[in-house]
């Protein structure tokens, strides 16, 4: 039966339905007409026995099924026609609940990518990060010697592979040099993923060894930009960083390495046998596994545990008891990847959540302001006999209209919201955060819950109301209800207070990221470039090529008009990964366990950098090899080590050389601002080179407008040497605080909504306050009230309930504005002055919405407001 | 005034179903219309039952949708076109079973309004 055929068939019931209630009154009246009474009253008597003619066709209708189907195209046909004759109103309430719903959609839509969909591994949750975790240094790390302990562990894993921290190789070959990331790996990496290539195949057990490692993996996008996605591309060689490597196979496109960095090759990993065992050989490796099917996470990390412990005694001092403190710990890979922005996510969950809420209340108020102005026609249905049930869900239809037409509207700015939020998930976590079935599915179970949420209150209300009262002329006139007042001001008391709560998340964000501006990094990042130009490693450099190398590349770019000072370092600040030393052992004293990073520096790197010089003198060219070996320390490593005295002309025994010290520079916040200052231990790069370098150069002025020519001086000495990672000191320092800006803008502008969404509601209500009081302020003012007695009325009744609104709000942001607790520098959760800055601001704004409406209440003209009866 | 919707006030409450039942057993004696089932059960009832027309309609309709009556426009002794109800098969059936039901219900409660002096005692 199509609809059409249904709907014909109704209607014709319907025409029944008529016909047999008018016999029915027909036939009664006849019988009257039969007894004596006259044909008018006949009729008049049995019309008035029968009952109620449209309830009883009403329940007889329900008798036929549909019915609710019926019900409800009735009240969407009604409802509708109801928003548009208010098109402001709706207007107001659809762009209300379209921000709301977009926000949340948006968001669900990438903690859906990265959150709730597996990894792009086949049963990936098998697959475990594994690590080990020491207090001493705070790092997960796992050491080489562990890592080949545990390989031969059986029964726990199906497959155990490790990789080394992603590092740049030189690719040559091509038009130009180019860096690109290697992951080096060892061959059970992939069969851990469970991966297969696109291409070719995947390393073999062993390869990795000495003699077996000259081959390669690529990238889809490496295969498709350097070999033009040559069909023939196995076995044809790539150079990498001077060395041939044959490829044998091409990873599919979405192929993503765990915490990935974009890799272009992979390159086989083998522990070297001298790496098994502690000692200066030893290296750190991340660890992933795949579970075998039964073990559980539990029982895997006590097996590597006890096997851990067991080579606690092979280790020197001072780490023969590490594992005293330090443990293992196994964690699903997908856990492990996201373990950052997992928190991060949540937040921005609930502060949307929160925005979401803040709309439904002012949408609320609306609809309730509305069914004031709608209680006679609701008394009219209900006269009519509408039931309660029929006038709420009527209601309920046209708020759930308008939350679907928010959501409608909410979602077209979804793509656009969703590309900001993935800005700041790591790559290689984030699936591609689609909007797809299950989000739309969210966001309409999301648009009637909203409905329901913010049209119970007024439908309830309105259906409640007393029906001989409202049907009578001019009441209404004198104020609303009291019932219905406190529950338009507790709406504007919940907008208020979770703006409140979003308004302080936001603060404490500012308030930290004010902070971290005003530390002293140490350095000063004004006019200066910045280069990785590593070279590579193995016998092509041995170290008086390397020494040579930088020697004349800086040559050349101090040469370069407009350039200060030139320099280089091996731990350039501001960059994630720096090397970590322990045990110096300063002259006359006993071995310090003072944790800290070494440096490598050549001459001018700390006059390049803007570091100062505090007491002693900087390296210069005589600090060469032969010369007597010097370092300069920072000044907490000088203050850990001599403490109270002059560190300079002491010596220090670092790697079984004494050294001594020339000069203490001052602190440098090198790791991140937010970071705590690790110690650091500068030595001079004549007296011991490096290869992995990062130039740093001081100009005076533009710094990018340098790159090329430092480029060109590079290419200059070396040919095949490519520069990576080309940026001003200041572009590193802006993206060491990006996360933290992001997040800031993120909860900001939505705090900012939330503000404007809540002004919005008190503007709301005291506009309607003054409207439906017209008459009242009227007889105040015939009576002599003047116009400042009119305005602190108004304006005594606004701050009651705004005062209200911050004190909640208050008391729930000093519950919930713990969950920021890691998100914030150097302030507290409950840090008062935020607090009173935003109870300040939101006060401020909230009076302003009263005081605009409320001056309209004092212009009331007491002979139009009488005589509007 | 406080407003009480009640519409179904002064009447005695059928008890469940048993509103089905009179007007099956109503149509034993020969297809009927609306109004005259209504007539038909005051009149049987020594005019005590009166049956709301907002109870009756949809009760028509509700056997009608299950199949115990089927309905028909006739002309009425007045020549009046009325749509009369007339008892199916399956309504007969359905009737015997109510009767035998209600037989039931009124022996229970009979029971219970005026116990029998229970043996041995005095």
């Amino acid at each position: 039966m199509s609809f059409w055929d249904w709907m014909f068939r109704r209607r014709r019931r319907e025409e029944e339905l008529d016909e047999e209630v008018r016999s029915h009154v027909r036939m009664a009246a006849q019988e009257r007409i039969e007894q004596g009474e006259t044909a008018e009253q006949a009729r008049a008597s049995a019309v008035r026995e029968f009952g109620n003619i449209t309830l009883v066709k009403e329940v007889t209708r329900d008798m036929w099924g549909f019915r609710w189907l019926e019900t409800l195209l009735q009240d969407l046909r009604y409802g509708l026609r109801q928003l548009r004759r208010n098109p402001g109103f709706t207007a107001v309430a659809v762009l209300t609940l379209a921000l709301g719903i977009g926000a949340n959609t948006a968001i669900f839509t990438v903690i859906d990518a990265v959150l709730l969909q597996p990894l792009p591994y086949p049963d990936s949750s098998r697959v475990v990060w594994v690590t080990e975790f020491m207090p001493q240094t705070g790092r997960d790390t796992v050491l080489t010697p562990e890592y080949a302990a545990w390989e031969k562990v059986e029964k726990i894993f199906d497959q155990f592979g490790a990789f080394d921290i992603t590092r740049g190789v030189n690719l040559t070959g091509g038009a130009q040099p180019e860096r690109i990331k290697a992951g080096h790996v060892t061959p059970s990496l992939f069969p851990v993923l469970g991966v297969k290539p696109a291409l070719g195949r995947t390393f073999l057990p062993g390869e990795g060894r000495p003699g077996h490692d000259r081959v390669a993996v690529v990238s889809h996008n490496l295969w498709q930009g350097y070999f033009n996605a040559d069909p023939n591309v196995l076995g044809k060689s790539l150079i990498l960083d001077g060395a041939s490597y044959s490829v044998i196979g091409v990873m599919p496109r979405q192929f993503m390495h765990p915490g990935s960095s974009g890799e272009g090759v992979w390159l086989p990993f083998a522990v070297p046998p001298e790496a098994e065992r502690p000692g200066m050989a030893m290296g750190i490796v991340s660890v992933i596994g795949r579970l075998k099917p039964g073990v559980g996470l539990e029982q895997a990390q006590s097996v590597l545990e006890v096997v851990a412990r067991r080579m606690d005694n092979q280790y020197p001092p001072p780490w023969s008891r590490r594992h005293a403190s330090a443990h293992v710990s196994l964690n699903p890979l997908h856990d492990w990847l996201t373990r950052d922005v997992r928190p991060a996510l949540y937040v921005m969950l609930g502060a949307v959540g929160l925005v979401l809420l803040i709309a439904c209340a002012n949408v609320a108020n609306l609809l309730l302001a509305r069914a004031v102005s709608r209680e006679k026609e609701i008394a009219v249905r209900a006269a009519i006999g509408a039931g309660r049930a029929r006038l709420i869900r009527q209601m309920l239809t046209e708020s759930t209209l308008l939350a679907v037409g928010g959501g409608g509207l909410g979602l077209l700015l979804v793509p656009l919201l969703t590309t900001i939020l993935q800005s700041y998930v790591p790559g290689s976590v984030a699936a591609h955060a689609d909007v797809d079935l299950r989000v739309l599915a969210l966001t309409l179970v999301c648009c009637v819950l909203a409905g329901i949420l913010f049209g119970l209150a007024p439908a309830l209300t309105a259906s409640k109301l007393h029906l001989t009262e409202s049907l009578k002329e001019n009441t209404g006139h004198f104020g609303e209800s009291k019932t219905h007042r406190r529950l338009r001001s507790g709406m504007v008391v919940v907008q208020l207070g979770l703006s409140v709560v979003l308004l302080v998340g936001a603060g404490l964000l500012v308030r930290s990221f004010l902070l971290l501006l005003r530390v002293n990094s140490g350095i000063d990042p004004h006019n200066v470039l910045t280069a990785e130009v590593w070279l590579p490693p193995g016998n092509i450099y041995d170290t008086s090529h390397q020494r040579e190398f930088y020697r004349q590349v800086l040559e050349r770019v101090r040469s370069m008009p407009g350039v200060e000072f030139a320099g280089a370092t091996t731990e350039m600040p501001f960059t994630m990964f720096n090397a970590l030393g322990n045990g110096l052992r300063p002259e006359g004293q006993p071995e310090s366990n003072v944790l800290y990073c070494p440096g490598i520096v050549t001459p001018k790197y700390f006059q390049a950098m803007g570091i100062r010089l505090l007491s002693g003198r900087f390296f210069d060219e005589h600090d060469a090899a032969g010369a007597l070996p010097v370092v300069i320390l920072d000044q907490s490593l000088a203050h850990a080590l001599f403490p109270g005295q002059d560190a300079v002309g002491r010596r220090i025994m670092d790697d079984g050389t004494w050294r001594t010290v020339v000069g203490v520079v001052a602190d440098t916040h090198h790791l991140g601002l937010s970071e705590h200052v690790m110690p650091e231990l500068f030595s001079s790069y004549l007296q011991g080179p490096s290869g992995f370098m990062d130039i740093v150069v001081r100009t005076s002025s533009d710094p990018l407008s340098y790159v090329s020519a430092l480029r060109n001086a590079v290419l200059g000495v070396d040919k095949n040497q490519p520069l990576a990672d080309v940026k001003t000191m200041e572009q590193r320092l802006s993206e060491s605080l990006s996360t933290r800006r992001e997040r800031l803008l993120l909860l900001g502008s939505f705090a900012i909504l939330a503000v404007l969404i809540a002004a919005g509601g008190v503007y709301g209500v005291t506009a309607y306050s003054v409207t439906r009081r017209t008459h009242e302020i009227g007889v105040r003012v015939a009576m002599g009230a003047r116009r400042q007695d009119i305005m602190r009325m108004m304006m005594v009744q606004g701050l009651r309930i705004i005062l209200l609104g911050i004190a909640v709000g208050l008391a729930g942001a000093l519950v919930l504005s713990r969950t920021l607790a890691n998100f914030l520098y150097h302030t507290a959760p409950t840090d008062p002055l935020t607090f009173a800055t935003v109870s300040f601001f939101l006060g401020v704004i909230a009076c302003l919405a009263v005081y605009l409406p409320a001056r309209r209440a004092t212009k009331v003209d007491p002979m139009v407001a009488l005589r509007d009866e | 005034m406080k407003p009480k919707r009640e519409p179904y006030q002064n009447r005695i409450e059928l008890l469940q179903g048993t509103l089905d039942m009179l007007i099956l057993q109503t149509l034993q004696w020969g297809p009927q219309h609306g109004y005259g089932i209504s007539q038909s059960i005051r009149g049987r009832s020594g005019e005590i039952l009166q049956v709301e027309t907002g109870s009756l309609y949809p009760a028509l309709h509700r056997l009608e949708k299950q199949g115990w009556v089927t309905s028909q426009w006739k002309q009425t002794e007045s020549n009046q076109r009325a749509k009369f109800y007339r008892l199916s098969p399956a309504g007969k059936r359905q009737l015997v079973s109510e009767q035998a039901r209600w037989a039931q219900i009124v022996n229970a409660i009979a029971e219970i309004m005026n116990p029998a002096p229970e043996e041995g005692q005095p």
